[in-house]
Order: C-alpha cells, then structure tokens, then sequence
C-alpha cells in the first residue's frame, strides 16, 4: 500500500514536471502581483477563475477609474454584493442575505487582519477609511469563507488587500469637493531605504467633511460627517526568504445622525438627534517566510481598539489575534495549515436602551484548520477537502468541514462543486444585552375598537438568551466558468439551509386580555384599563430554533468589445424562505434581485470613462425597487496630474435604499444626486 | 533497512520534482519580466529592420525551456522573440539582446566578458551585486513577489532607453559610470 502511495506521487510528479507553468497576463503589473511560489500564505493561491468558489476582484484598476471614494462604495461595484446606503455615514452590507445594518454573516479583512465587531455584529463601515488609491485589489467570496477564514463567514468574505509600500513610492496627493462633500483631502508619502533587500515605507493622512441629505425617512435628516484619518505602513524584505510587515491606521469620526428611540413615559419612538463619535486603531506586524521553493510559513498579529460613543450605547472594544499558517507543497499536492488565538474584551456600559444582563466582558476563541488540496487527475480535476474546528466561550467547539471540487473540461471551460458547513457564532445582543425597543401597540396584540387603547403601547424590550446557539449553515455551491479571448462568463448556483437561526418569541402576560376585556366592556372603566396597560411589559425572547432555507444564483459576463471598451453585465437573485410555519423579523422571507450593467472606456487618448447602472428590488428592505446611474470621467492630464468629474445616483433626484427601522435606531435618510470634482497630482 | 532507504530515496524524488516545478514557475515569471523591460525600452541596441529576431540570452537551460514556452509567439517591435541557450558564462553571445544571468555564481568578470563582445546588451541578473559588477537590472524577491533593481544610467550607456514606467516600479540603483 505505501509502496503504491509513493509511485503514485511520483507518476504525478512527473507529468507535472513535463508541464509549464501558466502564465496568461503577460502584462508587468499581472507579472509583479504574481506569487513565485505556487503556495502564498494568504490563502489565495489560485488565480480567481480556477477557484472553487464564488469569487470576484475588483482591481485598482477599477477602483481608479469609477471614482470610488471608499471600501463600501466600491463594494457596490460586485454584481452579488448588497450594498445600501442607510444614510451618508452608514451602511448596511452582505452577500446572499438581506443586509442590515450589523450583520453577522459577512467577514471582513484588511490584508488579512479582520475588522469584525462581534459586540452588535458586523462592520462599522464609517469607520473604515483607508485611502482606496492604496489598495491593490477587494477579493470577495461569495458563499461559506469558514475553512480559511473562521466563523462568521458563512455569507461571504470581503478581503481588502492594500498595496505593497514599494509600489506606492513618492508623493500624492488628493482633493474632492461637490454638492456633497465639502472637502476631502488627503496626502501619502512613501519611499525607501537600502536596509536588507529593500525597507520601504508610506504614510497617509486624510481628512473628509460631507453635508446632510436633504430629506430623512421621518423627520430631519443630519447625517453630516467629519473623518480624520492616518496610518502608515512598513515592508520590510530582511533576504529573499524572509519579509516583514508593519501596518497601522487611526481614525476619528464625528458623524451626525438622527436616532429613533423610545420615550420612557408613551413607550413610542421619538425623534432624538446627537453624532456619533468613534476612534478606531488596529496595528498588524506579520513576517513571511520561505521555508524552501515549495514551503512557506507566515506568523500575523494584531491589535485593534474601537471606541465608540452613542446615546443609546458606548463602547471599549478590543481585539487581539495571532496567526499561524504553512502552506507546502508535496508532489503535486497541497497542504495548508494553521492555528489562530483570538480575544475580544467587549466591557460594557450601561446605557437607557441597553443593559448587559449576563457580564460577557469577553469571548475568546482558539482553533485551527487543515486543508488539502489533491491532483486527482493532472491538469484536470482537483479535490480539495479540510476542516477547521473553532472553540470559542460562548458556544464552546463548532466545526466547518469542506469539501470543493475543481474539472477543467478543457483550457477555456472550469466547472467546480462544493458542499461546506458553516457557523455564525451569536453576538453579544444575543447573549448578553437586554434591549428596549418601540412598544408594541395594543392594537398589534388586540382590537378594542377604542383609539385612546388601541393606540396605546406597552413597553417593550429584546431580552437575550445566554443558552443561544451558533447558527449551522450547509451549503451546496457549483460554478461553471468559460474563459474566452474577449469574453467570460461566470455562473454560480447556492442552495443552503440554516438550523439554530435567530428568531424570537413574544411573552405576553396571559391575565393582560381578561383584565382588559372586563375592565372595558363589562364595568367601562378606561382609565383603569389605561393604567392597567401602562403596568405591563412584553418580552420579545432571543431564542434559536428557527430553521430556514436560501436558493440562489450568480451570473456575471465580461466582454472586451474592442481594445478601448470594456462591458460586464451582472444577475444575482436570492429568495428565502423558513421551513417552520411562522414569519420573524429577524430572519427574512422573500426575494433579492439585482441587475448590473458596468461599461468602461477610452474615448480618446488620456481619458477613461467609466459608467455603472444598477436595479435592485425592494421588497425586503421595504422600499420601491430602484435603479442608480453613477458615472465617473477621468482625464490624464500628463503622469503626474489627473482630474475627474463624477456623478451619483443620476437617475433620481434622490432616493431610499433602506427602510427597515426595526433593525437600528439610525433613522434612514434618502440618497441624493451628487456630483463631484476631484485632482489627484503624483510625484 | 532496504525498503527505508528506498522509500527515502523515492521521497527524495518527488520533493525535488516539486522544488523543480516551483523553480519553473520562478523562471516564468523572470521571462515575462524581461520581456517587458525589451518592449519598454527603445534605443539602438535592437534595431527592428535589421534584426531578424529578438535574441534572450542566458547559461541556463531550465529558463531558456521555460522560457521559450512563456515567449512562444511573442513579438517586440513586429519581430519575434527568441531564445538562446549559451553553454557557459564566458560564451560568446554577440547576438544577444538580452542578457539574463541566471544563478548565483556570477562574477565581475563575466558581466565584463559579456560587455566587451557585445557593448549595446541588456543585462538581467539575480545576485546581490549584480548591479555594482555593471549589470543593467536585478532581480529581487520581495514578499513573495518578484521586483527589481534598475540602474537607468548604465541603461543609457548600452544605448537603451526604458521607459520611465519601468524605473518607477523598480528601485533605482546608481553606480560610478562604467564602461
């Protein structure tokens, strides 16, 4: 048997020896960005159109020439992403759900550092405000990222990988101003010095001032911001073997805003305005290193610090992780590995709204993973199977086993198959956080045909559940790809179904409607039944039993018309449903469709112009569908001075993208028609 | 105590088989790169009306297979690229455009044999020195990544002009003028 094993491998091994490496860009910026070694310790080892997932890149390329001005913008960009705009600060951002202002399905990176909050789950995306001319490439996964990634990745992975500090050498320089923006400048400064291979270096600053919209859901709109960033980052490459990385960024916002919360005395929300203020700062050190032509290693940390003030909530977060992974190859086999350590120290501060009830003041989890990747048939059929196990303090050790299969039918067709498991741990509004939400309206419970008591609400809150279980997704995935001179074309099929997802259940005192009914239509005492009412609570319970079920599709096709015009058109729908016999607002039922049509071009020398038009349905965000039209112009003028004129959301004067109130106290504002103005100068 | 050894041997094997397919992909991506530098480049160390063919050169066997794989149907200035494989450093290479010196036993001397038969070369390298013994460009590992050293002035003395989008994604590296 082990002598049959080894001839295996060494049949194997010769075929792949007689066989050269692909190389299908030629082009010098394809060529820099391309890995030597075949294993990276990114886990990204494979160009994106011979992955076993659903993949997309939006290059620098891309993120040049639309005018994108931020990661959330850009994300926009990626036919399958559900990108909206709350109000001019927030956003609410997922794959293949409905995305919500915290949600906790969608894993985000900064080269490879996450950027996850699991206090209320998901991204502060105002917060997120590294310069876009310095990042090199978004990889997004759409489907389960658990193997590679860990738990909360069960939607998708947003994986933003910045620019090598080599390649960002010099000075530039950025200013934007529109009916929008007030200002938003920014510097970068980079260089080198001759310390080993090569230590290079760059630091940014960036300052961004914006104005309120003009309409708000309810109310007055204020969201106006302020943003002040800085960071900086070191490379160092100490031998051809060995390289280091130093990363670090600040960043201070002071966003307006207006807020829904409950009045204490009617139980009603009420208008209430004050900014949010945040201060983010994460550091990331992380060395490489060569351990032969066909082994390397990589060790990462980070720290990161979020503070966070809010009327209804103030936060102290921390975050430590540390990394290991060794990616090798044996023959023509691949075998990656890693252990990770994470602690996130969430203490708490009581606020009106929000009360932690169980003290988590931290969630640890430590695990690892193993993955192989086997040539079952040289050149044309892959298996790639693996396993991370996870253990974290709220729900003790969870496991996502994968298993991804790859059949390039021939050098232009690449079919791949997949089935996983994937698990999104609860966050703390879950476990630990009693919430007061908007009083249910007697009138929602019973009708007694009296306004003054049907139109009475009865205080409320969100109670959480300690005994809350992680959330199991199983995903079956197949993609089939076909990659022609001029065209391509991407489709991607989802079915996946969800035990433990989160749900709650309402708890009524059951003397409430005797009381009521014998107070007002046998002795006609209203104001006894008023006081009654105003004596009672409902408790929506977190509890996690429902079950639910999502089917899907994804279709992107690219076409180079001609040298100077570029078109993709994208199609993704997503309908959901719950295998149990009742609705929730926490998980939904429905419907998302989105239609994408991107064209890029060169009218005449020095010039690009870059257009995107969108559809996006409605219903579940309980809104009108609606579709947007930006376009961005951008002129060369010469190598060092660019200007650019863009213009949003052309279509309409402005318009909603997000409407379900229940799921924040941020009050949604309509987004306008903008234009702006911008010069970049490098030198 | 046999079948020990033998299963080493074989292990042996296929890890040098991987080490060679890893070294492959190395040299491929060398070979798009010098490619590149010849077709940002202009001057009069090529000449495309009387020049037949772009001619890389180099000692090395490996790169030049791989290379001639990378290369095949490529073309600078409408002519088409080819590649040659000298049997040792001290070669006569007077056809060459492009000189890449592979390995890491190149010495001072070679690079000067190389620049008295041919003074309008291009000469590539990946040594630690290679541009202070009077090379042209260098090849480095960063990050797992491939980059390079330039020195635009010896560029200029060998009658080649590379662009400056070329020089701004290596690292410029200045020596005392060489002949």
């Amino acid at each position: 048997m082990k002598k049959s094993v080894l001839l295996f491998s060494i049949v194997s091994a010769n075929y792949s020896f007689a066989n050269t490496p692909e190389l299908d860009d030629l082009s010098f910026e394809s060529l820099l960005a391309t890995d030597v070694q075949v294993t990276s310790a990114m886990k990204r080892t494979q160009e994106a159109k011979e992955t076993a997932a659903s993949v997309y890149v939006i290059s620098q390329q891309t993120i040049k020439n639309s005018g994108v001005s931020s990661v959330a913008q850009a994300l926009a960009l990626a036919p399958g992403m559900q990108v909206r705009q709350i109000d001019n600060n927030k956003w609410a951002i997922g794959i293949r759900n409905p995305s919500g202002r915290y949600t906790s399905k969608l894993l985000v990176m900064i080269d490879g550092q996450s950027i996850y909050n699991p206090s209320l789950a998901g991204v502060y995306w105002e917060a997120l405000d590294i310069p876009v001319y310095d990042i090199e490439r978004i990889e997004i996964t759409r489907g389960q990222g658990g193997l590679l990634w860990g738990s909360n990745a069960t939607n998708g992975v947003v994986n933003i990988i910045t620019k090598h500090s080599i390649d960002t050498r010099g000075a530039y320089l950025t200013a934007k101003a529109g009916n929008h923006i007030d200002h938003d400048v920014s510097i970068r400064l980079g260089g080198d010095v001759d310390i080993g291979n090569l230590l290079s270096y760059r630091f940014y600053a960036k300052k961004q001032k914006t104005v309120a919209s003009d309409q708000s859901l309810k109310w007055t709109a204020r969201d106006n911001g302020e943003k002040s960033s800085v960071g900086g980052r070191v490379d160092l490459a100490i031998n051809d073997d060995t390289s280091l990385l130093l990363q670090a960024d600040y960043t201070d916002i002071t966003i307006g805003q207006t807020l829904e919360l409950v009045s204490f005395t009617t139980h009603e929300g009420i208008e209430f305005f004050d900014d949010e203020k945040r201060t983010h700062g994460q550091i990331m050190f992380r060395i490489d290193h060569r351990l032969s032509d066909t082994a390397n290693q990589m060790l990462q940390m980070s720290l990161s610090k979020q503070n966070g003030y809010q009327p209804y909530y103030k936060e102290r977060f921390r975050h430590y992780d540390i990394d290991y992974q060794v990616n090798m190859l044996m023959g023509e086999t691949q075998f990656d590995f890693g252990l990770n350590y994470r602690y996130n120290k969430t203490p708490f501060t009581k606020s009106d709204f929000i009360e932690p009830v169980n003290q988590v003041e931290f969630i640890k989890q430590y695990g690892g993973f193993l993955q192989a990747n086997f040539e079952l048939v040289p050149e044309q059929i892959n298996l790639t199977i693996g396993n991370r196990s996870e253990h974290n303090s709220l729900t003790g050790w969870e496991h996502q086993p994968s298993v991804r299969f790859t059949l390039d039918v021939d050098e232009k067709q690449f079919f791949w198959a997949s089935i996983s498991q994937g698990i999104r741990v609860p966050t703390l509004t879950e476990v630990d956080f009693d919430t007061k939400v908007n009083g249910a309206k007697v009138s929602d419970i019973i009708t007694t045909n009296i306004p003054s008591i049907d139109n009475l609400r009865i205080e409320s809150y969100l109670r959480s559940n300690k005994n809350i279980e992680s959330e199991k997704i199983i995903s079956a995935e197949m993609g089939y790809r076909i990659d022609e001179s001029n065209w391509n074309f991407d489709l991607s099929l989802f079915y996946a179904t969800s035990n433990n997802a989160l749900n709650y259940s309402v708890d009524v005192n059951p003397e409430l409607f005797p009381m009521l009914a014998q107070l007002l239509f046998i002795q006609g005492d209203v104001a006894s039944a008023v006081e009654v009412i105003n004596q009672q609570s409902i408790d929506l319970n977190l509890v996690s039993t429902l079950k639910a079920e999502s089917l899907g599709s994804e279709v992107v096709i690219n076409w180079s018309v001609h040298n100077n015009l570029n078109l993709q058109l994208g199609y993704s729908f997503t309908t959901f449903r719950h295998t149990e016999d009742f609705s929730t607002n926490l998980t939904l039922s429905g419907k998302l469709e989105q239609l994408s049509l991107t064209m890029s071009t060169s009218p005449a020398k020095n010039h690009s112009l870059f257009s995107h038009l969108r559809w996006e349905s409605g219903e579940l965000y309980l809104t009108d569908s609606y579709a947007i039209f930006d376009i961005n112009w951008r002129w060369q003028i010469n190598n060092n001075i660019a200007l650019s004129l863009e213009g949003k959301n052309l279509l309409e004067r402005s318009h909603l993208a997000y409407a379900r109130t229940n799921e924040t106290f941020s009050v949604p504002t309509y987004i306008d028609r903008r234009i702006a103005l911008g010069i970049s100068i490098g030198f | 105590m046999k079948c020990q050894f033998i299963t080493y041997l074989l292990l042996v094997y296929v890890f040098s088989v991987s080490c060679v397919h890893a070294a492959e992909r190395e040299d491929a991506i060398k070979a798009g790169l010098i490619f590149n530098f010849a077709a940002y480049s202009h001057g009069d160390w090529f000449n495309s009306v009387f020049d037949n063919s772009y001619f890389i050169c180099s000692e090395s066997k490996p790169f030049i297979e791989v290379g001639k794989k990378v290369l095949k149907h490529k073309f600078i200035n409408n002519t088409p690229v080819k590649l040659i494989h000298l049997k040792s450093l001290l070669t006569s290479g007077d056809k060459c455009h492009s000189y890449y010196f592979a390995g890491k036993n190149v010495q001072e001397q070679h690079i000067t044999h190389v620049k008295s038969i041919n003074k309008k070369v291009m000469l590539i390298g990946d040594t630690s020195a290679f541009i202070e013994q009077g090379g042209h460009i260098n090849f480095i590992v960063i990050a797992g990544k491939l980059r390079f050293e330039i020195n635009p002035d010896a560029l200029n003395q060998s009658g080649i002009n590379i662009s400056s989008k070329v020089i701004r994604l290596g690292k410029i590296k200045r020596t005392s003028n060489r002949g």
